[in-house]
């Protein structure tokens, strides 16, 4: 169960000038540390402009985040909440912007899912979360509409989050953006 | 009442710092570096067409509304 705790969070190492990145140490449970890297970039498709990718893990030997690997954390709650301060630092000079997070690894989803839900209160000051499923549309036919390659037709729709939603109903893919002003 | 108004100065000390070395040690963005979890990000996969990708941002806007009204 990961906690978010943004007074208790990892000092940052390197930040870029527009904020899509930023460098901390974690430390792990042997007492060591590594160098991880959170990054939030466009998703490479122009017809969503406004929606990007937040990633995050140890550098590899290419400079680039890999974050298939397992890094075994001392304080998880310290590590998610440095990356979701900073999500959220994002997100307040690029208001328009809304965070996706793929949770199409049934690992990934699980640690999105839970994390949301275990943090609603907490991140309901901060953040509107959204959960994305795949539909398919049923035909007159009984079948489903299908695509060219006569795969099933997903359209993803958004709703907002919701945490009555047992884990093992997990959405396919995770969005939040920050809240709006209330007036 | 404004939510950034109750946001603690503890966390908005935060924000600030984050802020403050990006300013101060003028980093070049990450953005032009094409990553492969963007290019296989599931929900860029799905939206195939303009039509798709207008009407998923109009539900997306809708329900960030809605939350905003509450």
């Amino acid at each position: 169960m990961i906690t978010i705790n943004f007074d208790d969070t990892f000092e940052p190492v390197e930040v870029a000038g527009d904020i899509s990145y930023m460098t901390f140490n974690t430390i792990l449970k042997d007492g060591g540390q590594t160098l991880l890297k959170i990054e939030i970039t466009p998703l490479v498709d122009p017809l969503l402009p406004n929606v990007y990718n937040l990633c995050f893990g140890p550098i590899g030997d290419d400079g680039e985040i890999n974050d298939a690997v397992s890094v075994p954390h001392l304080d998880i709650n310290k590590t998610f909440s440095t990356i979701i301060l900073f999500a959220l630092t994002f997100l307040k000079i690029n208001r328009r912007i809304t965070i996706g997070l793929d949770g199409s690894n049934e690992t990934r989803a699980y640690l999105y899912h839970r994390m949301f839900v275990t943090n609603r209160a907490y991140l309901s000051d901060y953040f509107v979360a959204i959960g994305v499923d795949w539909y398919v549309k049923l035909l007159r036919t009984l079948d489903i509409e299908r695509t060219a390659e006569n795969k099933p037709f997903f359209k993803p729709k958004p709703e907002l989050f919701d945490y009555d939603r047992p884990a093992r109903d997990m959405y396919r893919y995770y969005m939040f953006h920050l809240l709006p002003e209330q007036e | 009442m404004c939510y950034i108004c109750v946001m603690k100065r503890s966390i908005q000390n935060k924000i600030e710092q984050i802020q403050s070395l990006a300013k101060s040690q003028h980093l070049s963005s990450a953005g032009s570096s094409v990553r492969s979890t963007s290019v296989n990000d599931s929900l860029a996969e799905a939206i195939r067409n303009e039509k798709d990708a207008t009407l998923f941002m109009a539900e997306l806007d809708a329900v960030i509304k809605i939350a905003a009204s509450k």
